[in-house]
């Protein structure tokens, strides 16, 4: 530590550190762009051209086709709308279900501390499967309603484990002592002076369950019979697995002239959208994440110690 | 810990030790309860109501006569599916893929955040991260159609990369020995972006002025990420590795599905899959559910192993 | 004592599951489904009854419309005065939905169109047994005779749709008419390849077949320079495997019928010799080498860029995307012999389709149900669910000969037909309960087909192409692989665990003979090991179920 020339030698460390630094960050991104170039120009180019290896970086035959059904699709942008709800909505009663229980249990004074961790952790290992569910959602009165796609899996225990793990790392207990000295009351506590310094787990967990809800559709599988109702990624699967689906009803042993025009039709009209619908289903998240990405910016514990 | 040993052999001597829900204790916490209610409520009604439903493992479930009065039938499909010629693959192929997919995505995310956080506030520090978090947000279904279009062994994109150096064309999608690997590295493509926004929320959390005092104790950047950044992140490591380890055997299916093929059967036939197709495919719910409880409760003993070692060598651990 | 914790957590929370899981049985006591309003049921005649009934109805949906919107469908709902309401999850998911609505008892009154990849015949068993379906045999000669009629007619139906405890649980579709006997799409010859080859026979052998596949991958038959010509294609022989195997007179890859012995045919040396075959061409590049791989697109692309000689879809236009009457060079495959089939066969399609419609213990009226399908095994019911009443897709106009004859109606053209028709009926993709077709010859099988023009005749040179090569190709060696069956509950149990390693055994086997990556000689292994599955159990259960088939009157 007593290093005099430390100075010299630290900045030449550093230069070199700063090369491998960039060059890493550098491939990172290019590994991840490439195939998200690959569809944006698959989205523009003739799925033929697609298809047969032809276009591999820049979009070849160009053709706004797929674009234009998609912007026709009625269904898509139902789903869009539901989608958002369902996210928005979903989200938020996640967020009210996971936040205080976790930081509750981060509370190493709090006498249900262990008996809840470990309720909240067989529900990990058991769970009753599909049919029970169903029958508890459905007497529940919930089949078939928005809500048959809110509640049930609001909560994860994986992310409460997560944001718990937060509190207890980021939160000083020493901070929430000193105010409970001072008569606070742990929703005093909780609301005053740890809700303030959570912006970021706040905006972690947002993007967990949001991303999660987003790209859901299992749910809406089991519970919806109303196409109204139906989120994005439904709309997406079929118009996706509907592809594979020509297969199928080709291998059928009884297979009319009709079905097969049907399924020829809705493999060609998946082929002209698939890409598009890919891109357009995404966009929304990956416009939103900047808006929180700001929460993570360094010394929000600072900001608020000085506040 | 003797005390509450005592507690399962003996009960009577719970008067002994103050009771869960004393007086005094709701008192002192009744706040803290209020807390957890709701999150209480949601696992109570949507977790463990629908749990009579592992009943259906051990009866030959007929709708009409409902869980209760469906025969029993013991152990029967837990028989039937130790005998099976797929057990023993089953299991390996579960194992393998995610094994590998731990030992490499688990260490990624953790020098992605860590690089991320030295790299300079602005417009190519949020670049970066906006791009790496990316496919996350890709869904199976689009990330399945990605991976078979790219990796078609003759007109893939990756089949002409490698022919353009001299490599013969893979039939990745069918030779069983690529499987895990596609598998694999295209979750680790999807994910590590991801994965590393909450290593990075942690590194947010790092006080400022600890690496001020480093500087002029004249520590290196790589000794300042060793030594200030890496122990701050340490305890969210060691949570997501015991939760990690711990979801060895909860696989979700879907992805698999999409990439399975009778040629890669042999490594990409996994339990969840199984039970998949054996339950909502093939209607055989005792089955399936025999499957998922053997599943389950291979996952319990996982868990409560790693969480157990967690304690022992630091000081965080799930419960 | 962690884990202790764990159970002592479940166990205060088991017993509240308990308490509150009561409310999940519901009155589901319904046992035999005798029904209540049945003596209000016209037998003959619309409306089926008199004051309007409702019922629900659960099928699989194609996406293209909402059934409550199909003009059809409202049109039979005044008709009959049975007003339905509709559940209509999307056909890739419906297995699922109807699983999970027998599951849990949430089922609706019919299941219209569910097909036996849904409704399968091991569902109808169970389901029949436990009482959710309601059995039908002894309301049909009351309540659809039309049905019945076909029944006398054809004793096979009724012997393929009862099931061994005697009872009827699901109706077919029936197909008759000139494809009737395709068991799946065909294999077709690029047309154009041949021509450029100076091809003017097909080949009758396999040799023959491996000849002609050789001269496709060296000849350059599609002329652009490059040996880029795949000579046979499929997507994981799904579709084509039943062609290529009956080179070698096996019908299908389970259980078959020699005269009225069973066999397993993966198990067979004509088995072998298929796959010593199908090697021979994977290796040299004579099949697809992403045959395993692929997926439907991307045969399709290679098809659209004229790379293939061979390949199964429904008409080959599908894969090449040329029109009707470019379509009309490229012959359908002829069937082959070989050393072990010096006669050459082909699957033959039963021409009966099950599960198609089945009515639950929830039906206020199954002989209203009955009566309001069973317009659909009329020719003229067909014509009325496929193109609807007159005014939407045709109109009546006398021609020369003075026969009232249908024609499009305005603003309705052969282009534009089927489109239209997917959003006004839910015939349209799905195969639904009816009469489809007719065995009658000529122009006479297309009575209610529609006319360009009055004059016109209604069939067209794209469809007599299609009705003549299969009568050349497919009708002479058509054979049925083995019987519509049913097992019984006790004969399912002892097999299913069998039937599914044996299915996953064989396909992935199959793939991996044919790629290479198990040599040949490792046969006797294979063998082996499906023996190890218990196979020998599995040809007796069949065996049963045939006989039984066969001594059914």
């Amino acid at each position: 530590m007593t290093n005099t020339n430390h100075l010299i030698k630290d900045t030449k460390a550093d230069r070199v550190f700063k090369v491998f630094l960039y060059i890493f960050i550098f491939l990172a991104v290019a590994i991840v762009v490439y195939p998200l170039v690959y569809i944006i120009s698959a989205s523009i180019s003739s799925p033929q051209s697609v298809n047969s290896g032809a276009m591999w970086f820049f979009p070849k035959d160009i053709t706004w086709e797929g674009y234009g059904v998609i912007l026709k699709y009625k269904d898509i942008w139902r789903g869009y709308g539901m989608t958002i709800f369902y996210t928005v909505t979903g989200t938020l009663v996640s967020l009210i279900l996971t936040i205080p229980c976790a930081y509750a249990i981060s509370r190493p004074d709090f006498s249900g501390k262990k008996w809840f961790t470990s309720f909240m952790l067989v529900t990990m290992f058991l769970n009753g499967g599909l049919i029970p569910t169903y029958l508890l959602i459905r007497n529940m009165g919930m089949i078939d309603t928005v809500w048959a796609i809110i509640l049930p899996g609001a909560a994860s225990v994986y992310n409460i484990v997560v944001t718990r793990s937060f509190f207890q790392s980021s939160v000083p207990w020493e901070m929430q002592e000193a105010a409970k000295i001072d008569g606070a009351s742990d929703f005093q506590i909780f609301f005053k002076i740890v809700l303030p310094l959570s912006a970021p787990i706040i905006a972690v967990m947002a993007l967990f369950y949001g991303v999660g809800i987003w790209n859901s559709y299992f749910s809406a599988l089991v519970y919806l019979q109303n196409k109204a109702l139906y989120p994005l990624q439904m709309v997406l699967r079929q118009i996706l697995v509907l592809q594979d689906m020509q297969q199928g009803a080709a291998t059928g042993a009884n297979v009319t002239a009709s079905a097969a025009q049907a399924a020829y039709d809705k493999a060609t009209l998946a082929a002209i959208i698939k890409y598009g619908v890919m891109i357009v289903s995404s966009l929304p998240v990956i416009i939103v994440y900047p808006f929180l990405q700001r929460f993570f910016v360094k010394g929000v514990l600072i900001g608020s110690l000085k506040g | 810990m003797a005390a509450a040993t005592a507690t399962v052999s003996a009960p009577k001597q719970k008067k002994t030790r103050e009771p869960l829900f004393s007086k005094r204790r709701l008192k002192q916490n009744w706040q803290l309860y209020i807390l957890i209610l709701p999150a209480f409520l949601s696992f109570l009604i949507f977790s463990y109501i629908p749990m009579y439903g592992i009943l259906i493992a051990f009866k030959d479930y007929v709708p009409t006569l409902g869980i209760w009065g469906s025969p029993w039938v013991g152990f029967k499909y837990f028989k039937q599916f130790f005998d099976s010629y797929y057990f023993w693959d089953l299991i390996r192929n579960t194992i393998g893929i995610q094994v590998y997919g731990l030992i490499v995505g688990f260490p990624l995310p953790i020098i992605l955040a860590l690089a991320l956080n030295e790299m300079k506030d602005g417009f190519w520090k949020k670049f970066a991260q906006t791009v790496t978090y990316a496919p996350n947000f890709i869904s199976i279904v689009v990330m399945g159609g990605m991976l078979i279009a790219f990796l078609d062994p003759s007109t893939g994109i990756i089949n002409h990369a490698l022919g353009f150096f001299g490599v013969k064309p893979i039939a990745f999608m069918s030779d069983p020995k690529w499987f895990k690997t596609v598998y694999v590295l295209s979750g680790v493509w999807q994910g590590t972006g991801w994965g590393s926004v909450i290593y990075l929320a942690a590194l947010a959390g790092v006080d400022p002025s600890l690496h001020e005092a480093a500087i002029v104790d004249g520590a290196s950047r790589v000794q300042r990420i060793w030594h200030i950044n890496l122990p701050a992140i340490v305890p969210t490591m060691v949570i997501l590795l015991i939760m990690n380890v711990g979801s060895l055997f909860s696989m979700g299916y879907e992805k698999i599905l999409l990439l399975q093929n009778p040629l890669n059967m042999s490594s990409s036939n996994v339990i969840a899959t199984f039970v998949y197709s054996q339950g909502l495919i093939n209607g055989q719910y005792s089955y399936a559910a025999a499957v998922g409880l053997f599943n389950a409760a291979i996952n319990a003993v996982l868990l409560i192993s790693v969480n157990a070692i967690a304690r022992r060598v630091s000081e965080n651990s799930l419960w | 004592m962690h884990l202790s914790k764990v159970v002592k957590g479940l166990g205060i929370t088991a017993l509240a599951a308990l308490a509150l899981a009561g409310c999940g049985k519901k009155n589901d006591s319904g046992g035999s489904a005798t029904a209540k309003n049945d003596a209000k049921v016209a037998t003959s005649g619309f409306p089926i009854v008199k004051s309007k009934m409702s019922m629900t109805l659960m099928a699989p949906s194609m996406g293209e419309a909402e059934w409550k919107d199909m003009q059809v469908l409202q049109d039979y709902a005044k008709k009959t005065g049975i007003s339905l309401k509709y559940n209509t999850p999307p056909n890739s998911d419906f297995g699922t939905k109807l699983n999970l609505a027998f599951a849990s008892q949430d089922l609706p009154d019919i299941i219209y169109a569910a097909g036996t990849a849904n409704l399968t015949p091991a569902n109808e068993v169970t389901y029949g047994e436990q009482g959710q379906l309601v059995a039908l045999e002894k309301l049909i000669p009351k309540y659809a005779p039309n049905l019945n009629k076909l029944m006398k007619e054809d004793p096979s139906i009724a012997k393929s749709i009862t099931t061994p405890d005697g009872h009827i649980y699901s109706l077919p579709m029936l197909s008759r008419g000139s494809t009737s006997a395709w068991y799946i799409g065909p294999l077709w010859y690029n047309g154009e390849w041949l021509k450029n080859l100076g091809v003017t026979e097909l080949p009758k052998t396999a040799d023959e077949f491996y000849d002609l596949l050789k001269r496709f991958k060296t000849e350059d038959p599609n002329k652009n320079g490059k040996a880029d010509e795949i000579p046979l294609s499929d997507v994981k022989l799904d579709a084509s495997r039943w062609w290529l195997m009956s080179i070698f007179g096996l019908l299908t890859n389970d259980v078959q019928n020699n005269g009225d012995k069973v066999f397993y045919t993966p198990i067979s040396n004509q088995y072998k010799e298929y796959l010593t075959y199908m090697h021979k061409l994977y290796e040299e590049g004579l099949l697809d080498k992403d045959t395993f791989s692929q997926s439907d697109d991307q045969k399709k692309a290679k098809g659209k860029a004229d790379r293939l000689g061979v390949f199964q879809d429904y008409y080959s236009l599908f894969t090449t995307g040329r029109s009707q009457s470019e379509a009309m060079s490229d012959p359908m495959w002829q069937p082959l012999t070989s050393s072990v089939s010096k006669k050459a066969v082909v699957p033959g399609n039963p021409r009966i389709s099950r599960g198609n419609f089945a009515i639950t213990k929830n039906n206020p009226s199954p002989a209203a149900a009955l009566r309001w399908v069973d317009y659909f095994y009329s020719p003229i019911g067909a014509a009325y669910l496929a193109s609807g009443p007159e005014g939407l897709l045709w109109k009546y106009e006398t021609n020369k000969a003075g026969e009232k004859v249908r024609v499009y109606a305005d603003g309705i053209n052969s282009e534009n037909a089927e489109e239209k028709r997917s959003k006004i009926t839910p015939d349209y993709g799905l195969t639904v309960p009816k009469l489809s077709g007719s065995d009658a010859k000529g122009e006479a099988e297309y009575k209610y087909a529609i006319r360009p023009s009055a004059d016109a005749s209604p069939i067209d040179d794209f469809t007599k192409f299609i009705n003549s090569e299969t009568a050349k190709k497919i009708d002479p060696y058509a054979t049925v692989p083995f019987p519509l069956i049913y097992l019984t509950k006790a004969e399912q149990d002892s097999v299913s665990a069998t039937a599914n390693d044996l299915k996953t055994f064989v396909t992935q086997s199959e793939a991996k003979f044919i790629t290479g990556v198990t040599p040949l000689s490792d046969w006797d292994k294979y063998v082996k090991t499906i023996e190890g599955m218990n196979v020998k159990q599995y040809v007796k259960v069949y065996q049963t179920a045939y006989d039984r088939w066969k001594s059914a009157k």
